[in-house]
């Protein structure tokens, strides 16, 4: 009986540590930008009309590297209020937690610009959404954050 | 709707191959005229004679003295397309050409369209349209000095310029900042619940000598303002003052400025309204900010109306 749970203890705890890993904390996961982004604009997530910018731009508005953007889908508000969707694939994870940082930044940077231009936008910037994972870097400002929350774990 | 920026001059080739043989038979009498008459090739202009320059000036150009503007005529085939320059070029006009005369009294008149890499030395000083035209018309290369809700009144006093790792003001990061060689200033919408026009007025007065003074080489464009919609201002419950009533007393203002400061005016206006005068329903989802197509159009705009530095400079000289 000893030697038999000896045996099985390497098993036991590779499945403990397998299921630890999966249960905690936040899970790696990856966006595609293009399906994010249209999930999340065909949600109900938004009250304001978004459209599209192109990479370069996008890149010159968060102060990150255009080079290290492989691919992305960036939607900001026609009404320049606060809601947005930035979802970027980078060239590695560091380049992906650099983005992250950068959109942090603008997380703040909006907020000081719109608290006396539209006091009414702040509170979405307070739930904004700014996640990395991998290679991708997350930007969501949404009018409801739990329908866009909801979107995200739903691409999971 | 795009838009795609045509090259400057398109080579038009339309030979066909239906006129070879008649060209060939033309060309040997020619030649046997030549052989037989040795003194008639000596009288007869040589084919790649260059014509008198004629300045591509639009008919319509109500403000531009006609004068010769630019040597950019098609001589030289086989040169490289990429890199022509938006403007002629400062040192190769040749002494004999004289520029026009900007009229700082009437709107900057259509141009040929400019490359993108005019913007390349353009700063953009603005509110939340301005940073609209930065992410949405499309425009590469040109640096803005925009917020959201800036005014007139904070140009000296509200620190909205990052470089270099700090915060300055718009008239700071001016005299701290680089020299640009075109400077567009389009403001006013944030001011119009401000009472009378009085305090509008001397404050850009004020700013406009300071950025003369501060980017002394900059041609200064100064943008009238473009109206809003007012059914969809309602609709968005936009201030009452955002109306086009007040647009229109500040709009007023603009060719007076231009006039005492000698920069040039750009009739935006015109450029964006529909024919009542507003901001067309499909420019906007707000009243007030445009649409990617709008910020295009305006861009556009942009691009067909620009003045040379000598033209600029020739106006300065006449206005005093």
């Amino acid at each position: 009986m000893k030697n038999l749970l000896i045996r099985l203890l390497p098993g036991v705890l590779a499945l403990c540590l397998t299921l630890s890993a999966c249960g905690g904390g936040q899970s790696a996961q990856s966006y595609d930008p293009t399906a994010t982004a249209k999930a999340l604009l065909d949600s109900d997530a938004f009250s304001d009309t978004l459209d599209s910018l192109d990479k370069d731009t996008a890149a010159q508005m968060y102060g990150i590297d255009a080079a290290t953007i492989t691919d992305c889908a960036v939607y900001t508000s026609l009404s320049m209020g606060a809601e947005e969707i930035a979802v970027l694939t980078l060239t590695d994870e560091d380049a992906a937690k650099t983005a992250k940082a950068a959109l942090d930044k603008r997380v703040s940077d909006q907020t000081a610009a719109l608290e006396s231009y539209m006091p009414g936008e702040v509170d979405k910037l307070n739930h904004a959404i700014v996640e990395q994972s991998g290679n991708t870097a997350l930007l969501v400002v949404a009018a409801d954050a739990d329908a866009a929350r909801s979107v995200l774990d739903g691409l999971n | 709707m795009s838009h795609s920026y045509r090259p400057k001059r398109v080579q038009n080739s339309g030979k066909g191959p239906g006129i070879t043989l008649p060209l060939l038979l033309a060309a040997a009498a020619v030649c046997v005229c030549l052989l037989l008459i040795p003194s008639a090739g000596k009288s007869a202009p040589a084919a790649g004679a260059t014509p008198s320059a004629r300045p591509e000036v639009s008919p319509s150009a109500p403000v531009m003295e006609s004068a010769p503007v630019a040597e950019s005529t098609p001589a030289a085939p086989a040169s490289p397309p990429a890199t022509a320059s938006p403007t002629p070029p400062d040192t190769a006009s040749p002494a004999a050409s004289p520029a026009a005369v900007l009229d700082f009294t009437q709107p900057v008149p259509q141009s040929e369209p400019v490359e993108m890499d005019y913007f390349s030395d353009a700063l953009f000083i603005g509110d939340s349209r301005t940073d609209g035209l930065q992410i949405y018309s499309g425009i590469k290369g040109a640096t803005f000095y925009c917020y959201k809700g800036l005014n007139i009144f904070d140009m000296g006093k509200r620190q909205v310029v990052e470089m270099n790792g700090g915060k300055y003001t718009v008239v700071d990061a001016l005299e701290k900042g680089p020299q640009y060689k075109k400077i567009y200033i389009s403001l006013g919408v944030n001011e119009l619940g401000y009472p009378g026009t009085d305090s509008f007025y001397k404050s850009f007065k004020s700013f406009l000598e300071e950025v003369r003074s501060a980017q002394p080489d900059a041609i200064i464009y100064l943008q009238n303002l473009v109206p809003v919609n007012p059914e969809i201002c309602a609709q968005k419950k936009q201030p009452s003052y955002v109306n086009n009533q007040r647009v229109a007393e500040y709009n007023a203002i603009f060719p007076q400025l231009a006039q005492e400061c000698q920069v040039a005016l750009l009739d935006m206006k015109s450029a964006l309204s529909d024919e009542n005068g507003i901001l067309p329903a499909e420019a906007t989802v707000d009243g007030v900010h445009f649409t990617k197509a709008w910020y295009k159009k305006w861009l556009d705009y942009l691009m067909c109306h620009t003045v040379t530095s000598e033209a600029y400079q020739a106006g300065q000289s006449a206005a005093q």
